[in-house]
C-alpha cells in the first residue's frame, strides 16, 4: 500500500452533545499524510470541539476516532507525542519565563534539556524574540506570546498539527515566515489541520477545505472543486451560501442608515 | 444600572472634585460601573461539585472585620489614660486597614487592563485616576467602618457622646491617609524600579505584613502583661511620627482636657497630614502616576549566568532526588511555579511563615516575663514543649494543597493533551518539589531555633516530626480532590481547605500525642521514626498510585 495514501486520520460519525444540546451530529473524515486542511464554520459549528476531542481534552463524545491508525479512546499517551496544537485562547502558565515553559512542555514530548533549550533559543531568534528568553511571560506582547505558543507546540516535530487561528497578533512579516513554514512541513509529510475566520488566508494555504455548519460538514474538497460546485468566485462567497447566509449587504446598509440617525 | 447610595454619598464631595479639575459626571458613572461589576463578581469555580457561590463575599467579610474590631476595641475597657489607649487602638485598626490596602486592593490600585477600555474613550486620565481612587476608598471606608463600629459603641458608652462626634471624621482621615501614603508610595518605587520591581516588593511587604498581623493577635495576651505597668507617657522625637497618636490626640485634648502642646501640635498632625497627601497626590503624582503604571508590564532581562546557574543547580537536585523522567520535569516545573508566581506566594508564604512562627509564639506564651526570662527558658529547657512543633507540621501539611491552585489555572490545557504516560509521577515530582522548595528550609529554621532553646537532643524529634509532616501531605493528597498541580483557581481550594485543615489537625493532633507518649516514658524513638518511614513509604508508592488525571471536561463545556 501506498504510505503516502495511508489515512493518517480518520473521524467516523462523531457525535457530541453538550446536555440536550447537539454539537456534533455525525462527522465523517478521512485526512492523508501532507494534507493542509482548512477546517472553517460559523461561530458555534464545532470547530473547536472536534479539534478538542481529537486532542483528548473533551471526552464522552460517540462514534470513533482514528489518529496513527490507533484508536485514541485507549489509555495510551503514544499518539499525543506525535502532536502539536495552537489554542485560540493563548492561556499560558505565564508567570514562568519563556525559556522555563519551553523546556518544561518540551522535555515531557521527550527532548532532553540541553535539545529543548537549544531548539527553543534558535526557534525564538528565527521569530526575533530571543531576548525575551529569560523574561516572564506575562511580560510578553500578544504577539510575542502567540510565536511561544507556536513554537511550543512545534518543538518536538509533530506529524499532525493543529492550528486554531495561529496568526492570531503576528505581523505582517512573521505570517509570511509562518505561513511559509506551514507549506515546508506540509511537503515533508506533516499534516495541518487548520481553523480560522479569515477567509482568505485559509483559500491560500488550504490543500483541502472542510466546511462545518451545525455540527455536520458541508463541504469538502480543495478550494477549485468548491468553487466549480458553488459557482462562487472566492471562499468567503462559498461560506455565505453554504451557511445559508446573503444579506450581508442589506443588514449592512442597514446598518450605516442607523448610524446616521436616518 | 442602579443608583447606589453610595454614589449619593460621594455626591456630596463633588465640589472638592471638581476643585481638582476631575469631570466629576464621567467619573460618577465609571464609579456606577464599577460598582455594579462588584456585586455581580461570582467568583469562578472550575469543580463542578462545588456549588457556585452567589453571596456577595464583601458583606461577608465586613461581618469578620466587625469581628476582628470587637476584639481590638477591648483596649478601650482598659483602665490606661485614654491617649494611651487610643494610641494602641488607631495603631491596630491603621495596621488593618494598611494590611487590606496593600493586599487587596493594591491590585485595583495598579490595574492597567482597565485602562485599555477607558482611556480611548474622551476621559482625562485624572477623573480616569479620582474614579479609581474613589473606588478604594470606598470600600476602605466601609471596612474601616465595620472594624471601627464595636469602639465606636464602647467608647461613646464610656465617654459620652462627644467620643461619638469625634469618631466620623477621623474613619475619612484615616482612610485618606492609608491610601494617598500608599499611592505615593508605590509612585516613588515606580520611578527608581520597573514593574517586576514592584510586584516583588508589594509581595513581600504583603506577606511580611501577614506574618506580623498575625503575630499580634497571637501575642496580644502577652502585651497585657507587658504593659501591666504604669504607663508614663513622656513624648519623645519619634512619637510625633506616630500615626496613630495623630488620631489620637483629639480624644486626649477634648475628652481629657489635655492641652498640652504635644497633644495640639500632633492632633493638627492628623488632620493636616492626610490633606497634605491628598493635594500631593491629585496636584503632583496622579497625572504621572498612570504613565508610571505602563511600567508594570516592562521587565529587564535577567542576567543570563544567573538563570543558567539556577537550571543547573536544580537540574542537579532533580537527578538526586527524582525517579522518573516525567516525575524530574514535574519537580522543575513545580519548583519554577513556586518561585516565580506571586498570586501563589501571598496566598501560600503567609502561611508558611505562620508554620515558621507558629510553636515560637506557644513558647513565649508559656514563658513568663514577671518571673525572669531565665528561669522560665531553664524550666522549659526540660520538658516536652518543642511538641508544638507539631502545629507548624499541621500548617505546612495542609498548605501542601495549595500546589493545585494558580492564578492562571486555564493554562492547565496543556495536562490534557500532553502525552504523559504515568499521572502518578505529575504528583510525586509537585510533592517532592514542594518539600525541597518550602518544607525543609522551613525545618531548618525551626532546627535551628529549637535545638538552641532545648538543645540536641531534640535532633530525632525533629526528624520524626518532618517525616509526619510528610506523610500527612501524601494523605492529605490521596484523600483530598486529587487536581492536577496549578490547574485550579483559588477559590476551588477555599471550600475544602477547611474540611482539610479539621481533618489534618486530628490526624496531627494522634501523631503529637504518640510522639508525646514515647517520649515520656521513654521509649526508643527510632521504633516510632521506622514506622513513620515505612508508612510514607507505603503510601508514596501503593496510595499514590490510584492517582489519575482529572478531566476538566465541564470547564470546556463551558466555554464552548
Amino acid at each position: 500500500m501506498d504510505i503516502k495514501r495511508e489515512p493518517i486520520l480518520s473521524i467516523k460519525d462523531l457525535k457530541m452533545n453538550y446536555g440536550s444540546k447537539e454539537v456534533l451530529k455525525g462527522i465523517n473524515l478521512e485526512v492523508i499524510r501532507g494534507e493542509i486542511i482548512g477546517y472553517i464554520g460559523p461561530n458555534g459549528a464545532g470547530k473547536s470541539t472536534t479539534v478538542k476531542i481529537l486532542l483528548g481534552i473533551v471526552g464522552g463524545y460517540k462514534g470513533d476516532i482514528r489518529i496513527f491508525g490507533e484508536n485514541i479512546d485507549g489509555k495510551s499517551m503514544e499518539y499525543k507525542k506525535r502532536i502539536g496544537y495552537v489554542p485560540e485562547t493563548s492561556e499560558i502558565y505565564d508567570n514562568l519565563t519563556a525559556g522555563e515553559y519551553l523546556s518544561f512542555i518540551g522535555e515531557i514530548y521527550g527532548l532532553t534539556e540541553e535539545e529543548v533549550d537549544d531548539k527553543a533559543q534558535r526557534l525564538m531568534a528565527l521569530f526575533e524574540i530571543k531576548d525575551a528568553y529569560h523574561n516572564r511571560i506575562t511580560s510578553f506582547s500578544k504577539g510575542m506570546k502567540q510565536k511561544l505558543l507556536i513554537i511550543a507546540s512545534l518543538l518536538h516535530n509533530p506529524d499532525i498539527l493543529f492550528l486554531d487561528e495561529p496568526l492570531n497578533g503576528l505581523d505582517a512579516n512573521s505570517v509570511m515566515i509562518f505561513k511559509e513554514i506551514l507549506a515546508e512541513l506540509a511537503a515533508r509529510g506533516k499534516t495541518i489541520f487548520y481553523s480560522s475566520h479569515i477567509m482568505e488566508v485559509v483559500e491560500k494555504i488550504s490543500s483541502r477545505i472542510i466546511l462545518l455548519n451545525n455540527g455536520e460538514n458541508v463541504a469538502d474538497g480543495t478550494f477549485g472543486e468548491l468553487k466549480e460546485k458553488n459557482f462562487d468566485a472566492s471562499l468567503e462567497e462559498i461560506f455565505n451560501q453554504l451557511t445559508g447566509f446573503n444579506q450581508h449587504k442589506i443588514i449592512a446598509e442597514e446598518f450605516v442608515r442607523v448610524l446616521q440617525g436616518v | 444600572m442602579e443608583n447606589y447610595k453610595t454614589l449619593r454619598v460621594v455626591d456630596l464631595f463633588s465640589g472638592i472634585y471638581k476643585s481638582f479639575g476631575v469631570d466629576y459626571r464621567i467619573m460618577r458613572k465609571i464609579l456606577q460601573v464599577k460598582l455594579t461589576m462588584d456585586q455581580r463578581r461570582v467568583p469562578t469555580i472550575l469543580n463542578s461539585n462545588n456549588k457556585p457561590e452567589n453571596d456577595d463575599m464583601f458583606t461577608k467579610s465586613l461581618f469578620m472585620y466587625i469581628l476582628i474590631g470587637f476584639f481590638i476595641s477591648i483596649f478601650l475597657l482598659l483602665p490606661f489614660p485614654l491617649f494611651f489607649k487610643m494610641n494602641i487602638y488607631f495603631g491596630m485598626v491603621i495596621f488593618m486597614i494598611m494590611t487590606v490596602m496593600i493586599s487587596d486592593y493594591s491590585s485595583v490600585l495598579l490595574d492597567i487592563v482597565e485602562k485599555n477600555i477607558l482611556l480611548p474613550k474622551p476621559i482625562d486620565i485624572r477623573t480616569y485616576n479620582a474614579a479609581k481612587v474613589t473606588h478604594i476608598y470606598i470600600y476602605l471606608l466601609k471596612i474601616i467602618f465595620a472594624i471601627s463600629l464595636p469602639g465606636l459603641l464602647i467608647g461613646s458608652f464610656k465617654h459620652g457622646l462627644i467620643f461619638a462626634i469625634l469618631y466620623p471624621p477621623q474613619m475619612l482621615l484615616m482612610a485618606a491617609f492609608v491610601i494617598f501614603s500608599t499611592s505615593i508610595l508605590y509612585y516613588i518605587i515606580l520611578h527608581f524600579f520597573d514593574g517586576e520591581r514592584l510586584k516583588d516588593i508589594i509581595n513581600y511587604f504583603q506577606i511580611f505584613l501577614a506574618a506580623v498581623s498575625f503575630m499580634i493577635y497571637q501575642l496580644i495576651g502577652k502585651a497585657f502583661e507587658i504593659f501591666d505597668l504604669n504607663i508614663n507617657f513622656t513624648p519623645t522625637w519619634w512619637s510625633y511620627f506616630l500615626p496613630s497618636s495623630w488620631f489620637a490626640a483629639p480624644y486626649s485634648i477634648i475628652l481629657e482636657g489635655n492641652r498640652e502642646g504635644y497633644f495640639l501640635v500632633v492632633g493638627a498632625f492628623g488632620i493636616i497630614i492626610p490633606i497634605i497627601l491628598l493635594s500631593i497626590y491629585y496636584g503632583k503624582v496622579a497625572k504621572f502616576f498612570e504613565e508610571k503604571l505602563q511600567k508594570l508590564n516592562a521587565s529587564t532581562t535577567k542576567k543570563k549566568k544567573v538563570v543558567a546557574s539556577r537550571r543547573k543547580r536544580q537540574n542537579i537536585i532533580a537527578n538526586i532526588i527524582c525517579r522518573g523522567r516525567e516525575e524530574k520535569i514535574f519537580y522543575k516545573f513545580t519548583h519554577d511555579m513556586l518561585t516565580n508566581e506571586r498570586a501563589l506566594k501571598l496566598k501560600l508564604y503567609p502561611s508558611i511563615a505562620m508554620a515558621a512562627l507558629m510553636p515560637l509564639v506557644f513558647l513565649m506564651r508559656s514563658i513568663s516575663f514577671t518571673k525572669g526570662l531565665r528561669e522560665s527558658l531553664a524550666a522549659i529547657n526540660g520538658g516536652n514543649t518543642f511538641l508544638y512543633i507539631y502545629f507548624s507540621a499541621a500548617i505546612l501539611a495542609t498548605s501542601s494543597a495549595m500546589i493545585s491552585t494558580t492564578e492562571k489555572y486555564q493554562a492547565a490545557w496543556i495536562y490534557n493533551m500532553l502525552p504523559i504516560n504515568k499521572p502518578v509521577e505529575i504528583y510525586k515530582g509537585a510533592l517532592k518539589a514542594f518539600i525541597m522548595k518550602l518544607i525543609i528550609p522551613i525545618y531548618l529554621v525551626i532546627t535551628v531555633i529549637f535545638t538552641a532553646i532545648y538543645g540536641l537532643r531534640i535532633l530525632p524529634d525533629i526528624l520524626l516530626i518532618l517525616l509526619n509532616t510528610i506523610l500527612m501531605m501524601i494523605i492529605i493528597l490521596i484523600m483530598g480532590n486529587k487536581a492536577m498541580p496549578f490547574s485550579q483557581n483559588f477559590d476551588a481550594i477555599k471550600h475544602n481547605s477547611m474540611g482539610v485543615f479539621m481533618g489534618t489537625s486530628l490526624l496531627c493532633g494522634i501523631m503529637t500525642l504518640v510522639h508525646w507518649f514515647f517520649v515520656s516514658r521513654g521509649i526508643p524513638l527510632w521504633i516510632y521514626i521506622l514506622v513513620s518511614i515505612s508508612s510514607i513509604l507505603f503510601a508514596w508508592m501503593v496510595g499514590m498510585n490510584k492517582l489519575r488525571i482529572k478531566r476538566e471536561e465541564e470547564t470546556i463545556a463551558i466555554e464552548e
